[in-house]
């Protein structure tokens, strides 16, 4: 846990024992349990009380329960499934989940999160290598840029790609120019929202990945070079191996972001099929159907837990092997 | 730290591929650029026909604008000090001790803010009217607080974790008391890593709009919530015009602390674990 | 629980057509004024929600004649721009009853009204509240449960590049034909997103709906007429979906006003003042013209609510039936080309002869869980 930075072996493990640990008496021991959970507990507190407890009436209203907290949404909604006097129903559950449009959407949103994952960890681990072997000024401008989206607010980077992808937009302008008229525009179009999602997710892949190989030490990477291996061999043996965390940490961050993306696909993206995000928003709205709208956020929120576990997994025994 | 290892930089994808990218990153924002600027601009041209500041002028004297702006300017730095106040000595609290149920609090932190956010509103407005904040300044600072928690935890107690405990012990072998060890050691050594925390913490409250809708209206109306309606219903000039004034802030904020994100106290937030 | 309605509201601004506004407001502020009887003073609280030519409406003309001639009112009017206003307004009102708190807003203007009305949440419009009543048509209250007032209503057009297109069609039948023999040439956008797309949507479903099911589904909710009248229109929509501009729908009233200024689609349907704006503005260029067909495509009326737990209902009142006297009804229809909210004979005899075609008042839109229901079927049916 106390180990910060990635797990290089280059990087000496800080020292394990803690000043507190060190001095405590039987009493100290105890408050040093306590004082921290203290100190831990406000904002844990606030996102139980405020997000927390939400989630949980919202869970209970896609189990069929109307009344109580859910009376002031079910007066509205419309095809709600009521569970009755049992203690839960299913109908909403099947009701989405049997539907195939929305089945399109959840084959949709997967591709659009794998392809738009891959290619940003595989465009941050080039800029991360360049920026790494090169100390030109591209390099050092490359990498600086594309931290760039991390601070652009999400609605003027979706606005933004509309107009430069979108018709009588710049890439549609050269295409005119070089004389290619067919050139496709990418406004409403699942291609354009993932390669907009791409552009959004770049810096925190860019800042992962780049911190990562910079922890590499120059000594290890010689000696691969030394033993004859070019780039492809060196990264494969060498870097590969030393930045699994950093690489799973990106992917996990970026597939999480993606599928649940609202702004980017309401914006870029197509009517139908779209990405659930979207069609979730829309069924609790635009259709009235704020159960069905829920499901959906649950299905949304089990996907998200799903990517989850590799990160969670990869931390937890980088954790064990370091100073524990 | 960085040696060129000459060999391997001449490998280094060729210059074409890494123009494509810049252009990839640079190019919407600067055509974006171009259209607040212009006037007339009709697709096949590569340029405005015209050039025009009076997108401008039509923004700026928009009545509600300039409160919205101001409010904006008010909150997020307001938000962001409670955020630090209320969530750094829990993320030094996580980073130095070991306590019951102290991973599941960290994902806990992080689960909640990815769950979608659009069903839980309505809960969330009883809550608030049952605490008498609903339409209060002190509401709309709790509600934006809730989406800054998981950046100013994380990414500070992986500062915090960074400080090697054998500094904190010299100085308090030195015979500093906790507090002053606290203050001149370990704050300053985390401090990166604590500044991009407040700046994200700052633009996730800059940026929010609809939890901001629900508890501020009718007194407070934030700059995002315009933000959508001007890019749907505005020819795209307004719209351009709106977006650069929407990223002054955040630009001058990146410009502030792109050495520390670049420097790795982005990514180490998110090791920790 | 809002939004094919929510963004219908959302229209630019009539910045003037004052030529006509300046000699009706003017009369506005002094035949509008309750002169002799006694009113209410003090103040109350109104949010409203739409484009530009709404927060016009209120902020230049109505607010300020109303406050004048009523010496000792005032209004603390909040108007916001985004169609995520509706939701919040919904919540807000919600849980505020909910709470047994009073509610933080006394009239609401938005997609918001029509839902609150559904779930009982606002106070049911009598006589005695609102003496206005009497003069707009009974039929209009069905909706929205007697708990929301119609104050205007708007229309939906066909605009056409009159370069390109001589004579446009004059009926809905006659558009179908157009469009399916100029693939790519019309485009209708998105009815989750703007109401114009949503009027043709629901016009050309009516094509194949019974007039007495149309009303079933204009004034409740009738999910059987739906199931067995809609399957035809749909499937028409459908295989229009290959004919219309790039097979897609433009996410925005405007974006249509954009294909068209730019030459790319020769015809669309978009918001009368919407496209009048544009044209004003040189925001469109002129050989844009603007044709009404037959049935006419849908806008409907816009409802005003005031909470149960209001603390100003008698203000509030007092103020929308002020809003509803023929005078302010004029001052709206001109400023901002809509249509009026209380019935055409109580209208000045100049504005009876300028609707003279309509013959009566407009026909009703799809009730708004009806509408919910056409923008679930649309997105799945029409869009996939």
């Amino acid at each position: 846990m106390e180990l910060p930075r990635s797990a290089g072996p280059g990087r000496a493990p800080q020292p394990a024992p803690r000043v507190g640990a060190r001095r405590a008496t039987v009493r100290g021991r105890l408050s040093a349990r306590v004082g921290p959970l203290a100190l831990a507990l406000p904002p844990i507190a606030l996102v139980l009380v405020f997000t927390g407890f939400p989630i949980l009436i919202a869970v209970t209203y896609t189990l069929g329960h109307l009344g109580g907290y859910n009376s002031a949404i079910s007066a509205i909604g419309l095809h709600q499934y009521s569970a009755g006097h049992r203690w839960a129903t299913f109908a909403a559950y099947r009701n989405v989940l049997g539907d195939p449009d929305f089945q399109a959407d959840v084959v949709i949103t997967i591709w659009v999160t794998a392809v738009s994952t891959l290619s940003v960890v595989v465009i941050a681990w080039v800029v991360a290598l360049y920026a790494r072997f090169s100390s030109s000024w591209a390099a050092r401008l490359l990498s600086s840029l594309s931290v760039v989206p991390l601070f652009v607010p999400v609605v003027i980077a979706s606005y933004a790609f509309l107009t430069f992808w979108g018709p009588g937009g710049f890439v549609k302008t050269m295409a005119h120019a070089a004389g290619l008229p067919g050139f496709p525009v990418l406004s409403y179009t699942m291609d354009g929202v993932t390669l907009a999602e791409i552009w959004v997710n770049i810096p925190f892949a860019v800042l992962m990945l780049t911190s990562g190989l910079r922890n590499v030490p120059d000594s290890l990477v010689e000696a691969a070079r030394d033993a004859g291996a070019g780039l492809g061999a060196t990264v494969r043996q060498v870097l590969l191996p030393l930045n699994m965390l950093p690489t799973v940490i990106a992917m996990t961050f970026t597939a999480i972001s993606v599928i649940g993306s609202y702004t980017v696909p309401y914006l870029v993206g197509p009517s139908a099929p779209n990405m659930l995000g979207v069609e979730a928003a829309d069924t609790f709205s635009a259709f009235n159907q704020p159960q069905q709208g829920e499901v959906m956020a649950m299905v949304l929120f089990g996907l998200a837990a799903l990517l989850a576990v590799p990160y969670l997994w990869a931390t937890w025994a980088t954790n064990k092997r370091s100073v524990r | 730290m960085k040696v060129p290892l000459r060999s391997l930089a001449r490998r280094t994808p060729p210059a074409a591929a890494l123009a494509l990218l810049a252009l990839f990153i640079l190019g919407p924002l600067a055509w974006l650029l171009l259209w607040a600027f212009a006037g007339t601009w009709t697709y096949p041209a590569l340029l405005p026909q015209h050039w025009s500041l009076d997108w401008w002028g039509e923004v700026f004297s928009a009545p509600q604008l300039w409160r919205s702006i101001e409010l904006s300017l008010f909150f997020s730095p307001v938000v962001t000090a409670v955020s630090a106040v209320v969530c750094l000595p829990a993320a030094y609290a996580f980073a130095r001790s070991s306590f019951p149920l102290r991973r599941s609090f960290l994902v806990l932190l992080f689960s909640t803010n990815a769950f979608p956010k659009i069903g839980l509103y309505l809960a969330i407005a009883g809550l608030f009217y049952s605490l008498h904040i609903m339409g209060s300044a002190v509401g709309v600072v709790l509600i934006q607080l809730l989406g800054t928690i998981v950046f100013m935890v994380w990414i500070p107690a992986a500062a915090f974790a960074g400080v090697p405990p054998a500094l904190e012990e010299a100085a308090r072998d030195a015979g500093a008391g906790r507090v002053r060890t606290f203050l001149w050691v370990t704050l300053p050594v985390a401090a990166p890593g604590i500044f991009v925390a407040m700046v994200l913490a700052f633009l996730a409250s800059f940026d929010e709009a609809q939890g901001t809708l629900l508890v501020g209206a009718p007194n407070y109306v934030t700059m995002p919530t315009q933000m959508y309606s001007l890019v749907n219903n505005y020819p795209p000039q307004a719209a351009a015009v709106f977006a650069l004034l929407l990223s002054v802030p955040s630009v001058a904020l990146m410009l502030l602390v792109r050495r520390h994100v670049m420097g790795g106290a982005l990514a180490r937030g998110f090791q920790l674990h | 629980m809002k939004a094919h309605r929510t963004r219908s509201v959302l229209r630019p601004a009539l910045l003037s057509l004052t030529a006509a506004v300046t000699a009706l407001g003017s009369s506005a502020v002094t035949a509008g004024a309750q002169a002799t009887s006694t009113y209410l003073k003090g103040t109350f609280t109104f949010y409203s929600s739409g484009d530009v030519n709404v927060q016009q409406i209120w902020e230049s003309h109505l607010i300020p004649a109303y406050e004048k001639s009523h010496p000792g009112d005032n209004i603390k009017f909040v108007f916001s721009q985004s169609g995520a206003q509706d939701t919040a307004d919904y919540d807000q009102i919600a849980a505020s009853v909910k709470a047994h708190q009073p509610s933080p807003v006394d009239l609401v203007e938005s997609g918001a009204v029509q839902q609150a009305a559904v779930a009982n949440l606002l106070t049911k419009v009598t006589s005695a509240l609102l003496p206005a009543r009497s003069e707009i048509d009974p039929a209009l209250f069905s909706p929205v449960n007697n708990e929301g007032v119609p104050l205007r209503g708007s229309e939906v057009l066909l605009a056409y590049d009159s370069r390109k297109v001589p004579t446009p069609p004059t009926t809905l039948n006659g558009l179908i034909s157009w469009v399916q023999a100029h693939p790519g040439q019309f485009s209708y956008c998105n009815p989750n997103d703007g109401g114009s797309g949503s009027a043709f949507v629901q016009a050309v479903l009516n094509k194949f709906v019974p007039a007495t099911a149309q009303r079933a589904m204009a004034l409740g909710y009738s999910p059987a007429d739906e199931k067995k009248y809609w399957p035809q229109g749909l499937a028409l929509l459908k295989k229009l979906g290959s004919s219309v501009y790039n097979k897609e729908y433009p996410t925005s009233n405007t974006a249509v006003l954009t294909l068209l200024g730019a030459g790319t689609i020769e015809m669309g349907t978009v918001w009368s003042d919407q496209a009048l704006t544009a044209l004003k503005d040189h925001q469109l260029p002129p050989y844009i013209k603007l044709t009404e067909i037959s049935p006419q495509l849908v806008g409907g009326p816009d409802y005003l609510g005031v909470p149960v737990n209001a603390p100003n209902k008698a203000l509030a009142f007092q103020f929308l039936n002020w809003a509803l006297q023929p005078s302010q009804q004029s001052t709206i229809v001109a400023v901002m080309n809509g249509t009026p909210g209380i019935e055409y004979k109580y209208m000045p005899a100049k504005i009876q002869a300028e609707f003279a075609h309509f013959g009566s008042n407009p026909a009703l839109g799809y009730s708004s869980d009806t509408g919910n229901d056409m923008a679930a079927d649309w997105q799945r049916q029409v869009a996939q």
